[in-house]
């Protein structure tokens, strides 16, 4: 059984199987590493974790990435950890509520990215050859995660 | 143009006195974070009702990008810290 929902004290009960809880905290660690990893500067799927914060002008890029880059990163390390450390819960507090959903969006962005997702029937797409069935489907589960975290969780 | 005053010997731009021009936030259009999440990052960051955010996303879903703030810089550089947090894709530029 695979079910988030509205907690009645607050943030939100978790149903999860433990092979996919497993999966998530495996995912989260992986995230950290290509975040802490020298070489990851290159990688696509960073670029679109810490997106440039101007279109038009690069020295604003660069002066937002100086300002905020480091804050950045410690966050999605910090959701990460934050998942690892309640993989196993079965309610999760507002705060840890609110690490679920960042960390599991931001390991969709990477897989999705390294997909090149551009639109829905690009899943269906992948689904269909064998090569990238797998990821297609983590990719699929993640998004019913994030939808079912984004129904529970109150966003006041 | 910029009128911002002539300032000599002023090396940190940054603190420069600007004219009065606003700047913006705006959310860009992207395939992968769904439709139901950007609505719930807008209630949470912005604060906005459901109805709002709801508007909201879909103008970024079919314009491929809506302004979702305004403002002095630093408050604009931290509304795009907070989405780049929730991996949204915004950027800022001055209002022209």
């Amino acid at each position: 059984m695979i079910a988030i929902t509205t907690a009645p004290k607050g943030g939100v009960n978790v149903d999860l199987p433990p092979d996919v809880r497993e999966l998530l905290a495996s995912l989260a660690k992986q995230l950290v590493e290509l975040i802490d990893d020298p070489d990851s500067a290159d990688d696509p799927g960073m670029a679109r974790l810490f997106p440039p914060a101007s279109v038009d002008d690069p020295m604003e890029a660069l002066g937002f990435e100086q300002l905020m880059g480091e804050a950045l990163r410690a966050g999605k390390r910090e959701s990460a950890a934050v998942l690892r450390a309640t993989a196993d819960a079965n309610h999760l507090n507002r705060d840890e509520t609110l690490a679920w959903m960042r960390c599991i969006n931001d390991i969709r962005l990477l897989l999705g990215t390294r997909l090149d997702v551009h639109e829905d029937a690009d899943v269906e797409t992948l689904l269909a050859d064998p090569l990238s069935e797998q990821a297609a489907v983590m990719y699929i589960a993640l998004s019913e995660l994030i939808e079912m975290l984004s129904r529970a969780a109150d966003p006041s | 143009m910029s009128s911002a005053p002539t300032i000599v010997d002023e090396p940190d731009v940054e603190e420069r006195v600007e004219p009065d021009v606003p700047w913006i936030v705006i959310v860009w259009n992207d395939p992968i974070n769904l439709m139901s999440y950007v609505t719930w990052v807008f209630q949470k960051l912005f604060g906005f009702p459901r109805p709002q955010a709801e508007r909201l996303m879909w103008d970024v879903h079919t314009k491929g990008k809506a302004v979702v703030a305004n403002g002095p810089r630093e408050r604009c550089e931290a509304h795009v810290a907070a989405l780049h947090g929730y991996g949204l894709w915004a950027t800022l530029q001055r209002d022209r």
